[in-house]
């Protein structure tokens, strides 16, 4: 939709080129969520998508995708080396937006706006990933501040998150170790084109043979635990829940929730367990 | 800011706003191919491409197009390599052949989206299409011209190429495909007008709060703002957004600005400007100081001695009683039903509650006014009744009917909502007051939060039987939710009670409707009218009385369902101005019960529980007597030119209407032009498209008005000695003469009911409630079809929008009366995904009054279907009832883990 009281835009394609952030000023990415709200505060838009960080690149030591990097060139890189990365078109395709977003919409947003039903925090907590955030320098000429903070410690709950004012996500690092990992994607949803209301993610590693769950969308904000092979799973997943507050809205309460996360903890360890699993 | 582009490979320049989507910038440059449905990126009508692929064009920066390849559905045939002979894109003619619309307002997007390179990487059509949402076909017609069809068998041919002579029962195209599938301009938000004025509505925060002062001096003072108004700028003359014809009973308790808010969402002021965002911008500017009141969101809270009024105000007419919310009363007792439930063998008692469903037609309600330099206000408008608009604009404005003009262009949808007059009143109060040409589109957001809704119903239903089977009592005592505006609610009681109630036949039946006034989005006219809640109530009820003596609930239906002799009772009198008609009821029956039991449902897993329900409804064939109709026919130089004041509303009814002319005149199909839903165009006064009326009513009167043409252009033959009408028109237009044939006034005595039975299996998953539909069979008798695919059309869209009445839709409401869930990514309308196979039969007995055997079906597949559902839940769960539609996951969960 048009947004009424935006008055400029800025889209740099250096970063370097990034204004100071102030009051009004409103970072966009893909747009697909910015542009299908009224937002009444913005008044410059702060664009990012033409900043030419290179989407995917790869070193011995981890994987790094830009936070611009859209659906699309994260589905299209070739993950056969990498195997856990080929979790991403499944994470995408779960998303209750159309494929027509997939060349608008930014890993780096998904993350940013930090929805319950958001898909890739979830998938980078899975892989042990770190997020680079970014505040931009206060005056010309001075340094901008970057810090790196576990994925699982940057959102707190629904659409909060840990950056603080003018900061932003730049890249998301993930250890290349972690995409030896076989992971299983489980979701529960109230319609076939509807989003998440519940999502577990199970994650083996081929090395410790430990097994992680991380549990979404049926909570405010994802939290990942590590498997204990002598305690029932849903006896597991009850005691994440009943320290990590679960959502309650439309799409379903908190008990039914809660229940739906045993259900698919359950069906995501069947799927690690059988012989040929698929993502 | 400027954008240089390429638009369908021609360059392409224009000026937009910093905040602008690409969507609205290409529509205010003269692109109109792409609609605006959402803006919030769901329902992908303004699907356009972006260097060759597909984007939501409502979310795409309209900066981002700089240098870049826009293409819409007016360049599609042209960017494809291997065009058809009709020079059309292969979607575009799938479209076309497989009439993969009605309405068409989703059809250019749904194809720009399906012929996509990323469309192509999907792994299945539903994939495809989870950004694209249609709510007319019921998906079953757009499966199909995306070439992967249910596989059901075909209930009637499809063939586009049909040479016969377009009379009914051929399944002519409908007339307006051509223009649908090329995009060209068609609906009333296609053609702006030159010095046109945007409106924006200020919309009150609280449910209910009093305006101490309205302060407009900042909202006047803002660029481009042309004049605001408010309560004090107005005559404060009651009316009623709902549109009947006659004397209706609504009540007459609304006002153009109202000193008073009674829901979140209600406009208490309107703001003129020389564009949409500087409209938008300058109404957040109107400063209010309110005065809050209590406010009751529940209706039995609302009946309740000391709670809070909704309507004290004196000078609001025809309310019931106002001292206790009581909007309208359907009180009706046949017999002695307390002395029949007492001597019973078998009473049940049942108590259901439905959900508030929402219409989502695409096309939001919009209109353009303006005035014509003889003084004659006109208005296009997006309307299902543009005669009885004028009527409430003339009350409004106090000018004489003749002195108003209201017409539709093509409607995007329109399913009850239309039948209202919600835009055109403040757009013709700026026209009025400016001078200038003024429209008002609602946005998304305005329809979920402040347009109609189906009336929520609390339905206590009681039934009684003999041990034998035999139906001795039924009573029914409902309470609907009208929420802030009496609007349709005194008629959708009537309705309630009386299709659901009637369809029966027993001594003792007692009916207690009542709708109450709360401080919520006001409930209107919603296809089915108030049967749809009623009707699942009632067949829920069957199916359990059914297993209380025994019996298979096919055997106690077709037992104790009207049979083809009988009168219609909901009292001690049969029903004066219904009847049964042509009737195939029980052939319905039985070919439902069978087709299921030719697919016996799967045996219970471990993980799934499996059901199968059914249901049956009727509806009555429009309003005896108070609907009022007309047809006009003309002798043209090219054949004939009906003219009726009915509106196809994206139903087909243009297409069928001329198939009946056709056939009564003894001409073809194509020798009809028609012309549609203009108060000025000379065809006689028609009450509008709504309460299946339009066959049976409409439809007669063209079939009477053409073959009085027919006789009056034989005896001229005669008398000129000519052989062909063609002949005939061109001596008599030497001589200056024309011939036609005009019937006024028209209406039908008795109406007659049309019948359908819908059955449904399913699975439920054992421990998350999850319903999966996997089979849904229907039998419909509507009479003789007057276009077999019209009707399939009907038959299909009915169905699936009942399906998520019963499964999905819920518009929550907070305790603040605020909406909740006022997208569509929040309230779930039926996408492809969500489907099962629907297989439709019809059955054709020849009904003596409709128009060649015709009756009526836009509502009639509306009505079963959610009990049909419910029931077969009950059946997986052992019996266990999921007493509140709609049966989402959780509530069936609740019951499995209760």
């Amino acid at each position: 939709m048009d947004l009424i009281h935006i008055e400029a835009v800025v889209r740099p394609s250096d970063e370097g080129d990034l204004p100071a952030y102030s009051a009004g000023d409103a970072y966009v990415s893909g747009g697909t969520w910015l542009f299908s709200e009224d937002q009444p505060a913005a008044r410059r838009l702060i664009d990012l998508s033409a900043i030419a960080w290179t989407p995917i690149a790869t070193s011995p030591d981890e994987i790094v995708i830009a936070a611009n990097c859209t659906y699309r060139q994260l589905e299209a890189f070739d993950w056969s080396a990498l195997p856990a990365g080929r979790i991403f078109p499944v994470a995408i395709r779960s998303l209750s937006s159309s494929f027509k977003t997939y060349g608008l919409a930014t890993v780096g947003g998904n993350i940013g706006l930090a929805f319950a039903k958001g898909m890739m925090t979830p998938v980078f907590i899975a892989l042990d990933a770190s997020y680079e955030l970014v505040t931009p320098a206060s005056a010309p000429g001075a340094p901008a501040s970057v810090r790196l903070v576990s994925a699982a410690a940057f959102q707190t709950g629904v659409r909060q998150t840990i950056l603080g004012p003018g900061e932003y996500v730049r890249a998301i690092r993930v250890p290349r170790t972690a995409f030896a990992r076989r992971l299983v994607l489980r979701r529960a949803a109230h319609q076939a084109s509807s989003h998440v209301t519940a999502m577990v993610i199970a994650a083996a590693d081929p090395v410790s043979g430990a097994v992680t769950l991380t549990l979404s969308g049926a909570l405010t904000y994802p939290v990942k635990f590590t498997l204990d092979p002598a305690t029932p799973v849903a006896a597991q997943v009850d005691a994440v829940c009943a320290v990590r507050p679960l959502l309650a809205d439309s799409h379903g309460g908190e008990a039914y929730r809660q229940t739906l996360l045993r259900e698919l903890a359950t069906e995501a360890l069947a799927a690690l367990a059988a012989p040929d699993h698929a993502a | 800011m400027q954008l240089e582009a390429t638009l369908n490979g021609q360059p392409f320049a224009t000026e937009h706003a910093p905040g602008a989507c690409l969507l609205t910038t290409l529509r205010a440059a003269g692109c109109h191919g792409p609609k605006k449905g959402c803006e919030t990126g769901d329902c992908g009508c303004c699907t356009v491409w972006l260097d060759g692929d597909a984007v939501q064009s409502c979310l795409l920066p309209a900066y981002r197009a700089q240098g870049r390849a826009v293409t819409t559905v007016e360049g599609l045939a042209a960017a494809c390599a291997t065009p058809t002979a009709e020079a059309l894109h292969p979607v575009q003619s799938a479209f076309l052949r497989e009439e993969g619309y009605q309405c068409g307002y989703c059809t250019a997007g749904m194809m720009m989206t399906l012929a996509s390179p990323g469309a192509a990487a999907c792994a299945s059509l539903a994939e495809k299409l989870k950004g694209n949402l249609c709510r007319c076909t019921g998906w079953a017609a757009i499966k199909r011209a995306a070439g992967e069809p249910d596989g059901t068998p075909a209930p009637c041919a499809r063939s586009a190429t049909d040479k016969a002579a377009g009379h009914t029962g051929d399944a002519v195209p409908n007339r307006h495909g051509p223009k649908i599938v090329v995009g060209a301009p068609a609906y009333t938000a296609d053609f702006p007008l030159a010095g046109m004025l945007h409106l924006a509505v200020v919309r009150s925060p609280h449910a209910h709060a009093r305006i101490r002062n309205i302060d407009t001096t900042a909202a006047l003072a803002a660029p481009g703002v042309v004049a605001v108004f408010t309560h004090h700028d107005i005559k404060r003359i009651p009316y009623t957004t709902a549109c009947h014809p006659g004397h209706p009973r609504d009540a007459m308790d609304t006002y153009l600005l109202d000193h008073t808010a009674r829901f979140v969402g209600q406009r208490v002021a309107v703001v003129a400007a020389e564009t949409k965002i500087l409209a938008q911008r300058a109404a957040a500017l109107v400063v209010i100081d309110w005065e809050i009141l209590p406010h009751v969101t529940d209706p039995l809270a609302a009946l309740a001695a000391g709670a809070p009024l909704v309507h004290p105000e004196p000078e609001s007419q025809q309310i019931l009683d106002r001292g206790r919310n009581l909007v309208g009363v359907y009180d009706r007792v046949r017999g002695a039903p307390d002395q029949a439930f007492a001597a019973a063998d078998v009473v049940v008692e049942r108590e259901f509650s439905t959900g508030r469903q929402q219409h989502t037609h695409l096309e939001p309600h919009i209109s353009t006014a303006w005035i014509e330099p003889d003084g004659t206000l006109v208005v296009r408008s997006s309307t299902q009744v543009p005669f009885l608009a004028r009527r409430t604009l003339s009350r409004v404005f106090e000018i004489p009917e003749d002195r108003i003009r209201v017409f539709k262009p093509l409607v995007g949808g329109g399913f009850g909502n239309k039948q209202e007059v919600q835009t055109e009143d403040l757009a013709a109060l700026v026209a009025l007051r400016t001078g200038r040409p003024a429209q008002w589109e609602y946005s998304r957001a305005d329809e979920f939060t402040a347009s109609s809704t189906r009336h929520p119903m609390t339905i206590r239903v009681r039934g009684a039987a003999r041990a034998d089977g035999t139906l001795l009592a039924l009573s029914l005592d409902y309470v609907a939710n009208a929420g802030a505006y009496g609007n349709h609610s005194t008629d959708v009681l009537e309705c309630a009670g009386f299709e659901s109630m009637a369809m029966y036949r027993c001594d003792h039946k007692a009916i207690h409707g009542r709708a109450v006034y709360t401080h919520t989005v006001p409930a209107g006219a919603f296809r089915g009218y108030g049967a749809t809640q009623t009707t699942f109530a009632v067949e829920c009820l069957i199916d359990d009385l059914a297993a209380a003596v025994g019996l298979d609930a096919w055997d106690f239906r077709r037992r104790n369902l009207v049979r083809a002799d009988d009168a219609l009772f909901v009292d001690n009198a049969p029903a004066e101005g219904h009847q049964i008609g042509a009737y195939a009821l029980d052939a319905c029956l039985d070919h439902v019960r069978s087709r299921l039991a030719a697919h016996p449902l799967p045996e219970n897993t471990a993980d799934w529980l499996h059901g199968e329900g059914h249901a049956a409804a009727n509806v009555c064939n429009g309003l005896p007597e108070i609907h009022r109709s007309g047809a006009r026919l003309c002798l043209t130089a090219t054949g004939y030119h009906l003219l009726v004041g009915t509106a196809d509303i994206g139903t087909g009814s243009d297409t069928s209407l001329a198939q009946i002319a056709a056939q009564a005149l003894g001409a073809r199909f194509e020798d009809i032009a028609v012309s549609s839903g203009d108060t000025h165009s000379g065809a006689p006064e028609d009450s509008g498209a709504y309460a299946s009326a339009t066959t049976f009513i409409a439809g007669r009167a063209v079939q009477l008005a053409a073959e009085a043409l027919r006789a009056k252009v034989q005896a001229a033959l005669a008398l000129e000695n000519l052989a062909t009408p063609a002949e005939l028109h061109a001596r008599l237009a030497a001589r200056g003469e024309t011939l036609e044939a005009a019937l006024h006034d028209f209406y039908q005595a008795k109406v007659s009911m049309s019948f359908a039975v819908v059955g449904v299996q399913l699975r439920v998953h054992r421990r998350t409630g999850r319903v999966e539909l996997l089979r849904c069979v229907q039998a419909l008798d509507a009479g003789r079809l007057l276009n077999p695919r019209v009707c399939l059309g009907q038959a299909e869209g009915g169905t699936v929008m009942s399906l998520g009445f019963a499964l999905f839709e819920e518009l929550v409401i907070g305790a603040d009366g605020a909406v909740e869930n006022p997208t569509f990514r929040d309230y779930r309308v039926p996408s492809p995904g969500d489907l099962p196979p629907i297989e439709t039969r019809f059955f054709e007995p020849a009904d003596a009054d409709g128009p060649f055997g015709a009756k009526s079906i836009g509502e009639l597949t509306t009505n079963g279907a959610p009990a049909a559902v419910a029931n077969a839940v009950a059946r997986a769960l052992g019996g266990r009832r999921v007493a509140s539609l709609p049966v989402t996951p959780e509530r069936v969960w609740r019951v499995l883990s209760a």
